[in-house]
C-alpha cells in the first residue's frame, strides 16, 4: 500500500472514531437551545435527592409541539402528567370526574359551586386553595380565547378557602365536562406570570405528578418524580417523553427496549408487538375517534338526497372498518358517535345494499344511456370526488375501497388524496377525515352539535359543519338542551338529534377508533385511556 | 486560481436568490393554509373560525402579496435573520445553528464510513477485474445503490436493534446511537463510490504511463498504489460536492426514521406543518452548504490536479 494510501485510510479511520465518539448530550446541550428550561434551582435539587433508587420510564409520543402552559393550548402538560384539570374525563364513562375539584353543585341555573381538593400543592410548593383556583381560571379566561369562548364566565367566586363559585353569562348545564379542557389545567397564576415568557417551566406553576424539567418542542421533554403530589409518591424517578413521529419506528423502538411505552401504534404494528418477547399493547377498547366521511351538500351531485342514500347504500362502511380498524383498534362507527358515550338502539344507519343503491339512483333519473357502465343524467356522466388527506393512514385506504363499490352502482370516482385543509374548499364530494368525537368533556350534544354545525359548536361558529349541512331541523331538537343538566336527558336529546343526522346521511361513519399504546411487560399500573387527554398518571412505574 | 474563485463567488448571490426564489413560489403554491394550521397547533381540540384564520393571516403577514413577502424575506435573510417558525415561535436561524451539528455529525460519520469501504474495495476490484471479488463487489454496489435508504434503515433496526440487541434503535448522544444512522445513510454512496473508483482505477490503469511504469519493472503492487491511485481518485474528489448533496437528503429521512434531532428532522416536520419559514429557512441554508462545499471540492481537483489550473492559452511553465 502506498504511503498516500495509508495516510488516507488513517485520516478516514480517524474521522469516523472521532465524529462516532463525539460526546453530545441528549436532546440539547447548548445554551438557549431549549424553548423551556429548567429552573435547576432548590425544587429540581430536592425533587431530584427524592427521585433516586427508581427508575425512569421512557415513552415515545408522535407530538411533542404545544407550549407546556396550559393556556397557550398546553395539552402536552395533561397527557404527561404535568398539570391537573379541576375535573377529568372518565376512562369508562366518558363523562367529567372530579380531579383536582371533590364535587360540583348545579345551584342556580346559571351558577355552579365547586369544591376544591385539599393538600395539594404546586410544584413551587405554592398552596393550591380556592384563591389559586380563581386566580388560575381568571388567568386562563384572559389569555386563551378558546377557554373564555367556552366557559362563558361572569364571575368566579371565593367562598371558602376550599369552595369558589362561578356565575356565567349563559346557562352552562356541563360546566364540569367544559373544565376538562387542557387549557383550564390549574396554574400558579401569579408565578406563571412572574416567570415570563419562555420560562415557564421555571414557575413551577403545575400541580401534576411529575414536574418539567426540560422541553425542548419536537424532541424532547424530560420530568421527574413529584414527591409532593397529593396522590402519593409516584413510582418512578421521572418521565422522558421522546418525540417520535414516525410511527414504525416508535414500534421498532418499543420492541429494541428503548422505549418503554409508545403512544398510538398502528394495527400492524400491535400485532408485531404482541408477538414480540417483552411487549404488548393496552387498549381501552372505546373508540373515541371516528373516521367518517364528510358529505358536501352544495356540489350539487350530493345535495340530492336520493344519490345521498344510494351512496351510502352502495358503501360496505362495514367491509372498509374491518380495514382500517380491525378488532383490537376500532369497530365499525354505524352512528356519529361511540356506544359508550350514547347508545341510540332506535337509530339504524343506512346500511350496505347495493340493489337499493340502484334503485334509488333510477328514481333519481340515472341511466346508463351510453353503456359505458357509468350512469347518466342530462348527457353528464355521474361523477363524485373523494377527498383526504394521508397523515392519517386510514384516508386513502377508505377511499379507494370505496372507489371500488361505488363503480359497482355506476358512479364513477376519483380518489383526491392532498391535504386535511382541502376540506374547506369545493373541490369534494365525500372527504375523508379523521378526529375525535369525544370534546366538551363528554357531552354528546356538544359532539353531535359540533359536528352538525349548529351553535352549539365550542366555536360558536359552527365551524366544523365542512359538508355545509342544513342542521336547521336540529335547531329545535337541541334547544332545550341549554337548561338540561343530567346526563340522561341530554343523552335523550343527542339520540334524537343523531336520528336526524342519519336519516339525512349527513355524514358517513366508517370506523371508531381505539387509542392502542405499546407497552412493555416491565411497565407497571398502566392505565390505557380512550382518548388522548391523559397518557400517565401517577400509578405508573417500571418493574426491575 | 485567484480569478477562478473570484468568478466562482461571485455566481454564489446569483444561485442562491434564484434558489430561494423558487422555493419560495413554491411553497407558496403548496395546499394548505399555515395560517390554520398555526391555530390548530395552539388549539387542536378546535377547529379555527374564518375570522381567526384571517386575524392570524395578518399577524404572519400572509396577507400581502407574494413578491412583497418575498422581498421582505430577503431583505430580512440579508441581516440574518430568517424568521421565526410558525409552530415553535423560535427564530428560524437558531434552530438551524442547532440542528448543524447533529447533522453535519451523521453526514461526516456516514461520508467516513463510505470511503472507508468503497476506497479499498473498488481499488482491489479493479485490480482484479474479472475475478469473483470484483463480481461480488459489483453486484453489492448494484443493489447498495438501488436499496431505498429508509428499507436499509428499517432492516438495519430490526437486525441490530430488535433481534440481536446490539444497537439502540434510535437516540442521539452516544457513539452506539450513531452506527446505525451512519451505516443506513452510508450505502447509497458508497455504493455509487465504489463504482466510480473501480471504473477510474482501471481507466488509470490503462494508461500510457502506466505501461511504462510496468515496463521498467515495478511490480504491480506498487504500480497500482504509487502510480496509478492519485489520478483515480481524482474523481472521487469531484464528486464529494454531489454526494455531500445526497447525503443532506438521504438526512431527511434517516433522521425521521431514527429520531435523530438534525436538520432531516426540523424539515420533515416543518413541512407536513407548513412552517414556511423553517422550510425556507433550511432550502436556502443548504443551498448555500452545497454551494459551497461544491466550490471547495472544485478547488481541491484543481489543487490536486494541475491540468485543470490551465485553461485555452495557457501553458505549463518549466
Amino acid at each position: 500500500m502506498s504511503h498516500s494510501l495509508r495516510i488516507l485510510s488513517s485520516v478516514l479511520a480517524l474521522l469516523f472514531l472521532l465524529v462516532a465518539c463525539t460526546p453530545a448530550a441528549p436532546g440539547t446541550t447548548s445554551a438557549g437551545a431549549s424553548a423551556e428550561s429548567a429552573n435547576q434551582g432548590s425544587q429540581s435539587a430536592a425533587v431530584a435527592d427524592a427521585a433516586t433508587e427508581r427508575p425512569t420510564l421512557t415513552a415515545g409520543v408522535i407530538w411533542l409541539d404545544s407550549p407546556l402552559d396550559p393556556v397557550e393550548g398546553g395539552y402536552v402538560s395533561t397527557q404527561s402528567a404535568l398539570s391537573e384539570t379541576l375535573f377529568r374525563l372518565s376512562g369508562t364513562t366518558l363523562s367529567p370526574e372530579p380531579w383536582l375539584a371533590t364535587e360540583a353543585t348545579h345551584v342556580a341555573p346559571f351558577i355552579w359551586r365547586i369544591g376544591i381538593r385539599e393538600g395539594v400543592k404546586f410544584h413551587n410548593g405554592n398552596v393550591m386553595d380556592a384563591q389559586a383556583v380563581k386566580a388560575s381560571l381568571e388567568r386562563a379566561i384572559r389569555l386563551s380565547p378558546a377557554a373564555a369562548d367556552t366557559l362563558s364566565v361572569d364571575t368566579i367566586t371565593v367562598e371558602d378557602e376550599q369552595t369558589i363559585t362561578i356565575k356565567t353569562t349563559v346557562e352552562q348545564p356541563t360546566l364540569p365536562g367544559l373544565l376538562i379542557l387542557p387549557a383550564l389545567a390549574i396554574t400558579d397564576a401569579a408565578a406563571a406570570d412572574a416567570a415570563g415568557e419562555g420560562n415557564f417551566i421555571a414557575a413551577g406553576a403545575l400541580t401534576g405528578p411529575y414536574i418539567p424539567i426540560e422541553y425542548t418542542p419536537k424532541e424532547r421533554l424530560d420530568s421527574v418524580s413529584n414527591d409532593d403530589y397529593w396522590g402519593g409518591t409516584p413510582p418512578l424517578a421521572g418521565i422522558k417523553h421522546i418525540a417520535i413521529p414516525d410511527t414504525n419506528s416508535r414500534e421498532l423502538a418499543l420492541q429494541a427496549g428503548d422505549i418503554d411505552v409508545a403512544i398510538n401504534v398502528s394495527p400492524n404494528g400491535a400485532q408485531a408487538i404482541n408477538a414480540h418477547q417483552g411487549t404488548h399493547t393496552e387498549t381501552s377498547g372505546i373508540g373515541t375517534s371516528l373516521v367518517l366521511w364528510w358529505v358536501n351538500f352544495e356540489r350539487g351531485t350530493l345535495a340530492d338526497p336520493l344519490v345521498r342514500r344510494a351512496v351510502a347504500h352502495a358503501i360496505d362502511r362495514e367491509s372498509i372498518a374491518g380495514l382500517v380498524a380491525p378488532p383490537g383498534s376500532g369497530s365499525f362507527a354505524e352512528l356519529l358517535l361511540p356506544d359508550a358515550l350514547v347508545a341510540c338502539p332506535g337509530v339504524n344507519a343506512l346500511g350496505y345494499d347495493p340493489d337499493a343503491a340502484r334503485n334509488l339512483l333510477a328514481q333519481a333519473g340515472y341511466a346508463d344511456s351510453d353503456g359505458d357502465g357509468i350512469l347518466d343524467k342530462d348527457g353528464q356522466p355521474l361523477e363524485i370526488i373523494i377527498g383526504g388527506y394521508p397523515e392519517r393512514f386510514q384516508l386513502p385506504i377508505m377511499a379507494e375501497a370505496a372507489q371500488a363499490m361505488l363503480t359497482d352502482v355506476g358512479i364513477k370516482t376519483e380518489v383526491l388524496i392532498t391535504e386535511w385543509s382541502v376540506v374547506k374548499e369545493p373541490a369534494w364530494d365525500l372527504f375523508g377525515w379523521y378526529n375525535t368525537v369525544v370534546q366538551g368533556g363528554g357531552d354528546p350534544v356538544f359532539n353531535i352539535s359540533k359536528f352538525a354545525g349548529l351553535k352549539g359548536d365550542a366555536s360558536g361558529s359552527g365551524t366544523n359543519n365542512y359538508g355545509h349541512y342544513d342542521a336547521s331541523r336540529l335547531v329545535d331538537i337541541v334547544a332545550p338542551s341549554t337548561s338540561v343538566s343530567d346526563l340522561e336527558g341530554r343523552k335523550d336529546i343527542a339520540c334524537e338529534a343523531l336520528a336526524v343526522v342519519t336519516e339525512d346521511a349527513a355524514f358517513l361513519p366508517v370506523a371508531h377508533v381505539n387509542m392502542v399504546y405499546g407497552v412493555s411487560d416491565r411497565v407497571t399500573g398502566f392505565q390505557a385511556h380512550p382518548t388522548s387527554h391523559y397518557f400517565f398518571d401517577h400509578r405508573v412505574g417500571l418493574s426491575e | 486560481m485567484g480569478a477562478y474563485l473570484i468568478r466562482r463567488l461571485a455566481t454564489l448571490p446569483l444561485l442562491l436568490l434564484g434558489i430561494s426564489a423558487a422555493s419560495f413560489a413554491l411553497l407558496n403554491l403548496a395546499p394548505g393554509d399555515p395560517a390554520e394550521i398555526v391555530l390548530r397547533q395552539r388549539n387542536p381540540a378546535q377547529l379555527p373560525s374564518s375570522a381567526e384564520v384571517a386575524a392570524m393571516r395578518i399577524e404572519l403577514g400572509l396577507d400581502a402579496p407574494l413578491p412583497v413577502q418575498y422581498t421582505r424575506w430577503v431583505s430580512r435573510a440579508l441581516a440574518g435573520d430568517l424568521g421565526q417558525s410558525y409552530v415553535t415561535e423560535q427564530p428560524v436561524a437558531a434552530q438551524l445553528a442547532r440542528r448543524t451539528v447533529p447533522t453535519a455529525l451523521l453526514t461526516a460519520a456516514a461520508l467516513a464510513l463510505a470511503l472507508l469501504v468503497a476506497v479499498p474495495i473498488g481499488i482491489l476490484s479493479a485490480r482484479r477485474r474479472g475475478s469473483s471479488l470484483d463480481a461480488v463487489a459489483r453486484l453489492a454496489a448494484l443493489v447498495g445503490a438501488a436499496a431505498p435508504s429508509y428499507a436499509l434503515a428499517y432492516g438495519l433496526i430490526i437486525l441490530f436493534a430488535v433481534k440481536l440487541s446490539w444497537l439502540p434503535a434510535l437516540g442521539y448522544g452516544s457513539a452506539a446511537q450513531m452506527i446505525l444512522p451512519a451505516a443506513a445513510l452510508s450505502l447509497a454512496p458508497m455504493a455509487q463510490l465504489m463504482r466510480l473508483i473501480r471504473a477510474s482505477m482501471l481507466e488509470t490503469l490503462g494508461q500510457d504511463y502506466i505501461r511504462t511504469a510496468r515496463a521498467k519493472g515495478l511490480s504491480e503492487q506498487t504500480v497500482a498504489t504509487g502510480h496509478a491511485l492519485r489520478n483515480a481518485l481524482l474523481p472521487v474528489i469531484g464528486a464529494m460536492g454531489v454526494h455531500l448533496g445526497y447525503l443532506l437528503s438521504g438526512a431527511v429521512i434517516v433522521e425521521t426514521i431514527f429520531t435523530w434531532p438534525g436538520l432531516g428532522q426540523l424539515i420533515v416536520g416543518a413541512a407536513l406543518t407548513r412552517d414556511y419559514p423553517v422550510v425556507q429557512g433550511f432550502v436556502t441554508y443548504i443551498a448555500v452548504v452545497v454551494l459551497l462545499v461544491n466550490l471547495v471540492a472544485d478547488v481541491a481537483l484543481r489543487v490536486a490536479d494541475p491540468r485543470l489550473r490551465f485553461g485555452r492559452g495557457e501553458r505549463f511553465r518549466f
